[in-house]
């Protein structure tokens, strides 16, 4: 047998049941997404075959056959993961396999000198153990096959599966599944034992591809898979260094070789991972974004060392891990488009700099909040490629430029009410004082009432030196001084 | 005098209802208020009758949008003439929005007003622009311009602006608030009315909600003080309004359609219709009776002189034309409702009943004293049948001569809580779960006081709505909390879009749409008025309901097969005493027959045992929520039945209730009953009447019961007379049913039983045709049929038709309608070439109907292409049709082979299912049988089993119902293939079987054997569970209602 399948049956479920240690016997299903009422399940694990459960049921029918049945919703993060852990496992297996589904890999076992199958599957099953997840192997002579194969839970004969479940379970492409199974085909034995000729008539040639498979006619090419890993290096150091001179050292010596693998398969860094293993057993990890892909191993060694100034570490570190992400390299015609930064990676490590110093959260750019509060800023953090975040553009209500008061002051107002809002008639305190000459207002504005309410009314008043104030009053009785009009 | 008001009927961006803004304005002062909704007259209606209640004066206008050079125009009406343009404005730019509304409209009589938000950031000469074309179109004197003052900056500017504009082009400006609400607290609604729109949170809205709280209605003297250094704009605004006062909604113009000379097609005057009505009137009895008695002949006299009196002798004529029209196109229809008690509508053919022979009492439909029109509803066969009916209307009084009526979709709990948790930020997932425990037991507001869950549902099915919220995932102590509290009291019950009545018409001689502004409704030809039912009786718009029956469809299509195959069937002449009719009902064995097929009915049958006509008519107003809420079903079968002593509560209402034993069953005895023990007037019953046909209005009610209990306590009625009295109305109030109406209903019952009886192969066969209606799948019909000794073919392409057809007495064929996915047109093809010759070969069948290969397989999975030649077998069909055949002569065809093994039965009854949603073919529950070695009970041996016996019984959900008054109890119809068993499962056992009730199709119940009354086996559900069919059969049943 050439080929290989490892099949990782209901991953998205399984890898659930694993984190949360659910025995095998407790009967639990994915949920599709969407209203509780109307969602179905999309897998199911063995336990809850045993209840007439099916993929497709209705979550209050399953529920109804089995009131213990777990009911889980996707995670996409946990699901991430299971897979980057089987891809792994499988990478240490064979130097050639294809990614088929996300839950099945087809391995080409050509270059393994394999003694005995049942030894190798034995020994594959039992190195898998440490994923804790279910794992069906099938072998065959050819790829489709020993796909195949691997769907079989008890290694039977891969013509031995069944037509329904199969289109169900969407693990193998099955053309025209509803056709056959009209036509009342239980297995694929049953499909295979048609005339060839006929099904070709009837069906066209993706039925003639499928039925050569079952015959084992059909062989195709594996599409080989490479890992990301390829641009990610670990260093340990013996014994663990105390200061970053020497962890710079060996950066810019890795940085270079991840560098070349990179130019090798015309592709830039865009992010830069970094993981930091002390000795007493604690960890530091950080994503350096760069603010334009590059290849340049000082300009991604800039950034590592920026960052380690920065950083006091706990413990002498024992383990350096460094990981580039790849994308497509910048390209722009020398010379044609002028840009806003000449070196955005600079200006970026500029500003990694200056977060070190007043932290992360007290950096950004500064913008008025699409709110009828007036004064209301927020700060947007620093896109990586340093474009302007969209802001709500809000038009001064006044052609008077005002000299806003920050903080503004408080101040003491003699005032009277009049209908539902004070009045002011004199400023007690503050830097301007004295009776008002002319007020224009109030302008009260309101909102958030559904949280964090506020309210407050605006005057603009008129002292006698025609000085020109703007005055806010908060109830029940606060005044302030909010700006000055030049 | 505040002119620029808008409701909650601007949908979404008004927030206060035009009631509540009316009562405001009188509160505040005002002496008038102008609704000027968005888009249309929507409010208007309500908005006249509040101002007609506190006294003030309701003035119409609209706010209308996308006019060239506006985003928003704001126009008032001065006159009934500028009413009348307005309405057609308004209708013309719902039904023709490309319409150049200036330049082809007239807008005499209409008053504009510039307002400041009448076009978006303008500049000077923008507005300039603006004013001058209103100026042209509007004439001078007739445009003002608004200034608001609502505390913003920038606002002082834009009113200079608007002033300066206002002088130089000698424009009157006026004074107003433009109040999108009536008080402080609404502003919350109208910010998230504002999110809604917008499709918005709130924490997303921004600058688009309001900087304050200021456009609330302010009083008249509030506005002078604001407008103080503008005295003129509150002085104009001031004498536009008692201007456009000069019009109000009373003096609409509304009048009922003429009747038309059908020679020369003019207008017939008063006394021609009269005099063509006693004609029709004259001719239609002699029709009805060979010798009229004296009791008749009194009777339609003084019918004839009440009609004539009050006007409405065009009414009639109106009506019976339409009858006339749908009977000559062979179309079966029947009147309901209260007209059933007039001579006249049984003479002229709207109703079957003669209200002489049953008594009963023309008073209850048109009195002198009452001064709103007849109400004639007719039931017509659902479907194209009714629609061409309507479209006749349509057509009659075109154009915009005739419209649906409109049907107010108001926030209920649900869409409430939904719609507010949204713009709150609160994730659907907690709107979900509110609305799965909406849906069972109800929740309860306690800060509404209308008659709700409370009155209706036993208090442990009852949820208090803050506790609901909590389990939906909101705790109390959440910030957010008390704001969807605040927003969910008061979105409910605002209007939310506008529906289409069910069947409601209104129409008009000289153009509808003057009276009313028209839009296009969601179905095609269609038009719909901006007011709902109430809204038109309240104007005295008259409206003649058209409703769809699909028992009549059913009916019909049995008559016309009845008719082809030589023994017709004249409704009107089928004995009203026919035993074998009786026998049917006594055994409940009622399963697609109208009205008496609902499993209460089937239950009580048995005890109330038919014997005449009238006795059906009780039994179809019994079984009804109002009757059982007033505890007063039983009272009756127990009097019935002997057990219990018939007495009339007070031995005045004994004439009254002496027909159903003491017990009041009808509308009619309820308002008798209080015109002799508390001394109604003709008036005050009917305005008793119509509180209780506003089933969720407790003010009407409340103010009558009042004067009931006044009434009866002046004249010394002890106080436990008069809470029986009280309690009758209040049961009746919620579920009312007229005695006429029970009549005419269980005419068509009687009618549906006869045809049963004595036509089943056309009964069946015409309720198969006009699927879905009533309470039963087709395959429950077919297997009754079965029963019945009918049996069904199935499926053929050489035998079938389009729609099911009778073979023979006890034979049907299956038409192609049956097979889901079946294109029209291949249907009809496939009859049309057979018309031309019978298929030689399943090529020939191919090569002449071109079916689509999705079609040809259902064809052949459904059996269809069995009878051709050389089709052996389902399968075969399948694999022979999936090739299409070779257009070369020369070609010799290949040698048969036998590719599939042809279906199993249990195959053929899941394609049946799945493609038919029926078989054929033997019961599933026959087929599970065969392999179970268990003997269980079937629902045919249940008969000779004593009460109490412990039992295993199995078969097919045909129906599941739980209604509020059967206090959480659960009733089911289980369907074997020898009949159907009725489950009744207590509250307990409900809860802990619920899912499994509420989603297996197939059932296997313990339980034990109980004989009720009318020794009808029920079973006492103790425990179940799904029964273990491997294949899920798609099948329907018909779930609580």
């Amino acid at each position: 047998m050439s080929y290989a399948a490892l099949h990782f049956q209901d991953l998205p479920l399984t890898c659930l049941l694993a984190r949360d240690g659910s025995p095998s016997t407790q009967p639990a299903a994915l949920l599709s997404s969407g209203e509780r009422e109307k969602s179905h399940l999309i897998a199911i694990n063995q336990a809850a075959r045993a209840f007439a459960i099916s993929p497709g049921l209705l979550t209050t029918r399953a529920l109804a056959r089995c009131p213990d049945l777990l009911l889980l919703d996707p995670d996409p993060l946990i699901e991430k993961s299971a897979h980057a852990e089987t891809l792994a496992f499988v990478d240490s297996l064979v130097p050639d396999f294809e990614l088929t589904t996300s839950e099945t890999y087809l391995l080409d076992l050509s270059t393994l000198l394999i003694a005995s199958e049942a030894d190798w599957i034995a020994h594959t099953l039992s190195s898998s153990s440490y994923l804790a997840l279910p794992l069906q192997v099938g072998l065959g002579p050819t790829p489709d096959l020993a796909h195949l194969a691997s769907l079989c839970p008890d290694q039977d004969d891969p013509l031995t599966l069944k037509i329904a479940k199969l289109a169900l379970n969407k693990t193998f492409p099955l053309p025209h599944s509803q056709v056959l199974q009209l036509w009342g085909l239980q297995t694929l034995a049953d499909l295979a034992d048609l005339p060839r000729q006929g099904l070709a008539e009837r069906l066209g040639p993706e039925l003639t591809r499928l039925h050569d498979i079952t015959h084992g006619k059909h062989h195709r090419l594996l599409k080989l898979h490479r890992a990301k890993d390829h641009y990610r290096i670990t260093h340990q150091f013996e014994p663990p260094i105390k200061n970053h001179e020497p962890l710079l050292f060996i950066a810019k010596r890795l940085l270079q070789t991840l560098c070349t693998r990179l130019q090798h398969h015309q592709r830039a860094a865009a992010e830069l991972h970094l993981t930091l293993a002390f000795d007493n057993g604690a960890a530091h990890s950080r994503k350096l974004t760069l603010s334009e892909p590059s290849l340049a191993p000082d300009v991604l060694l800039r950034s590592l060392h920026t960052h380690l100034d920065t950083f006091r570490a706990p413990a002498p570190i024992e383990e350096f891990h460094l990981a580039l992400i790849p994308t497509l390299p910048h390209h722009s015609q020398h010379q044609l488009f002028s840009r806003g930064l000449k070196d955005p990676n600079q200006f970026a490590d500029t500003f990694r700099r200056l977060s070190a110093i007043v932290g992360p959260h007290n950096l950004g750019t500064p913008h008025q909040t699409d709110s009828h509060r007036p004064d209301s800023l927020a700060l947007t953090s620093v896109a990586p490629d340093f474009q302007t975040p969209p802001v709500p553009q809000i038009e001064p209500s006044t052609n008077l430029p005002l000299n806003r008061q920050r903080p503004p002051i408080q101040i003491n107002v003699a005032s009277e009410k009049r209908g539902r809002y004070h009045h002011p008639l004199a400023l007690l305190t503050g830097p301007h004082q004295g009776p008002i000459r002319q007020a224009r207002g109030p302008f009260p504005l309101s909102g958030s009432w559904w949280q964090n309410t506020w309210q407050q009314a605006q005057w603009d008043v008129e002292l006698k030196d025609s000085l020109l104030l703007q005055l806010t009053f908060q109830p029940p009785g606060n005044w302030q001084l909010t700006g000055i009009y030049a | 005098m505040e002119l620029l008001a808008k409701s909650n009927f601007s949908f979404l961006r008004g927030a206060s209802s035009p009631e509540s803004l009316v009562e405001r304005a009188a509160e505040l002062g005002h002496k008038s208020l102008a609704l000027v909704d968005h888009m249309g007259f929507y409010g208007s209606a309500r908005a006249h009758a509040a101002a007609q209640k506190f006294g003030i004066k309701a003035i119409t206008g609209a706010t209308l949008d996308a006019l060239p050079g506006f985003q928003h125009l704001t126009i008032l009406n001065k006159s009934r003439k500028g009413y009348q343009n307005l309405s057609r404005l308004l209708t013309a730019l719902h039904c023709h929005p490309e319409i150049d509304a200036f330049s082809q409209h007239e807008l005499s009589g209409t008053h504009a007003i510039l307002t400041p938000e009448s076009l978006r950031n303008p500049t000077k000469a923008q507005l300039l622009t603006a004013a001058r074309t209103l100026l042209k179109n509007f004439g001078p004197g007739n445009v003002s311009i608004a200034l608001f003052r609502h505390f913003r900056r920038g606002e002082e500017k834009r009113n200079r602006l608007l002033r300066d504009l206002g002088e130089f082009l000698k424009i009157s400006l006026i004074a107003s608030n433009s109040p999108t609400y009536s008080q402080h607290p609404d502003r919350l609604l109208a910010d998230a009315f504002t999110c809604l729109r917008e499709h918005k949170t709130l924490d997303d809205a921004g600058r688009l909600l309001e900087a304050n709280g200021e456009r609330f209605l302010k009083s008249p003297k509030v506005i002078h003080n604001l407008f103080t250094d503008y005295p003129q704009a509150f002085h104009n605004a001031l004498a536009l309004s008692e201007e456009c006062s000069a019009f109000s909604l009373e003096k609409l113009g509304y009048r009922f359609p003429s009747y038309r000379d059908p020679d020369s097609g003019k207008l017939f005057t008063d006394y021609e219709q009269c005099e063509y009505l006693r004609k029709v009137v004259r001719n239609g009895l002699k029709r009805l009776f060979r010798n009229l008695s004296k009791n008749h002949n009194q009777q339609i006299n003084k019918e004839l002189l009440t009609i004539e009196k009050l006007g409405f002798s065009g009414y009639f004529l109106i009506v019976w034309d339409l009858v006339r029209f749908a009977r000559s196109q062979g179309i079966l229809c029947q009147g309901r409702g209260s007209a059933a008690n007039s001579l006249v509508c049984y003479a002229i053919g709207v109703t079957s009943v003669d209200p002489v022979e049953s008594g009963l009492l023309f008073e209850r439909f048109l009195s002198e004293n009452r001064q709103s029109w007849p109400d004639i509803d007719i039931d017509f066969p659902s479907g194209e049948r009714r629609e061409s009916v309507i479209q006749y209307v349509y057509q009659k009084y075109a154009p915009h001569g005739a419209a649906m009526t409109a049907n107010v979709i108001t926030y209920k709990p649900r869409s409430a809580f939904r719609e507010m948790s949204k713009i709150l930020g609160f994730p659907e997932s907690i709107a979900n779960r509110f609305t799965d425990l909406c849906a069972s037991p109800k929740v309860q507001d306690s800060s509404r006081e209308e008659l709700s869950m409370s009155n209706y549902y036993p208090s442990d099915q009852v949820m208090e709505l803050a506790s609901t919220i909590e389990k939906s995932g909101i705790p109390a102590s959440h910030p957010r909390f008390e704001p969807l509290l605040k927003l969910y009291h008061r979105i409910l019950d605002c209007p939310r879009h506008l529906g289409q009545h069910s069947g409601g018409m209104v129409f008009c001689d000289d153009g509808l749409d003057h009276i009313v502004p028209l839009q296009p409704a969601a179905m095609e030809n269609r038009t719909v008025l901006q007011w709902d039912k109430n809204d038109c009786e309240d104007l005295g718009i008259v409206k003649v309901d058209l409703l769809g029956l699909g028992m009549l469809a059913a009916m019909e299509d049995a008559l016309k097969i009845c008719e082809r195959r030589g023994h017709p069937v004249n409704l009107a002449q089928i004995p009203k005493d026919d035993p074998a009719t009786y026998d049917l009902l006594c055994r409940a064995d009622t399963v697609g027959t109208f009205q008496v097929e609902s499993r209460a009915q089937m239950a009580t049958l048995p005890i109330m045992q038919p014997r005449q006509f009238y006795d059906l008519a009780v039994e179809v107003a019994i079984i009804r929520p109002g009757p059982i809420v007033g505890d007063l079903v039983h009272p009756y079968l127990n009097r019935r039945t002997g057990r219990e002593a018939i007495e009339y509560i007070h031995p005045d209402f004994e004439p009254i209730l002496k027909r159903t034993l003491g017990v009041p069953l009808f509308q009619e005895q309820v308002l008798r009953m209080a015109m002799v023990i508390a001394g109604f007037t003709g008036v005050e019953a009917d305005f008793l009447r119509k509180a209780m046909s506003f089933k969720k209005s407790d003010e009407r009610m409340n103010a009558i019961v009042k004067k009931l209990k006044t009434r009866m306590n002046e004249r010394r009625v002890s106080p436990e007379v008069q809470q029986r009295v009280i309690d009758s109305i209040g049961s009746f109030a919620l579920y009312g049913f007229p005695e006429s109406h029970a009549i005419s209903f269980a005419l068509i019952a009687y009618a549906s039983c006869w045809l049963k009886v004595h036509r089943p192969a056309e009964f069946y066969c015409g309720l198969i045709n006009n699927q879905p209606m009533g309470f039963y799948s087709v395959n429950t019909l077919i297997q009754d049929a079965k029963r019945h000794g009918v049996r069904s073919k199935p499926l053929s392409v050489i035998h079938s038709m389009v729609t099911t057809e009778v073979i023979n007495d006890h034979l049907l064929r299956l038409g192609f309608h049956r097979l889901k996915g079946l294109r029209h047109q291949t249907r009809e093809r496939i009859v049309e070439e057979r018309s031309q010759g019978m298929f030689s070969s399943l090529d020939d069948f191919l090569r002449r109907v071109r079916p689509n290969v999705k079609e040809r397989r259902l064809l052949a999975a459904a059996g269809a292409l069995n009878d051709l030649p050389e089709v052996d077998h389902r399968r075969d069909a399948l694999w022979l049709a999936e090739q299409l055949p070779l257009d070369d002569l020369f070609a010799k065809p290949p040698p048969k082979e036998q590719v599939l093994e042809m279906m199993s039965p249990s195959e053929r009854l899941e394609t049946d299912f799945a493609l038919q949603g029926a078989t054929t073919g033997p019961h599933p529950m026959r087929l599970w049988r065969q392999d179970q070695r268990a003997e269980l009970a079937t629902s045919a041996s249940l008969f000779g089993m004593p009460h109490g016996k412990p039992l295993t019984i199995a078969g097919l959900v045909i129906c599941r119902q739980r209604p509020g008054t059967a206090k959480g109890n659960c009733f089911i119809s289980l369907e074997d293939e020898y009949g159907i068993a009725n489950l009744f499962v207590p509250r307990k056992t409900f809860h802990q079987y619920k899912l499994v009730i509420t989603s297996e199709s197939f059932l296997l119940v313990q339980g034990r054997l109980q004989i009720t009354e009318g020794k009808q086996p029920t079973i006492y559900v103790t425990s179940l569970q799904a029964l273990g069919i491997s294949h899920d059969l798609s099948t329907t049943s018909h779930d609580f209602h």
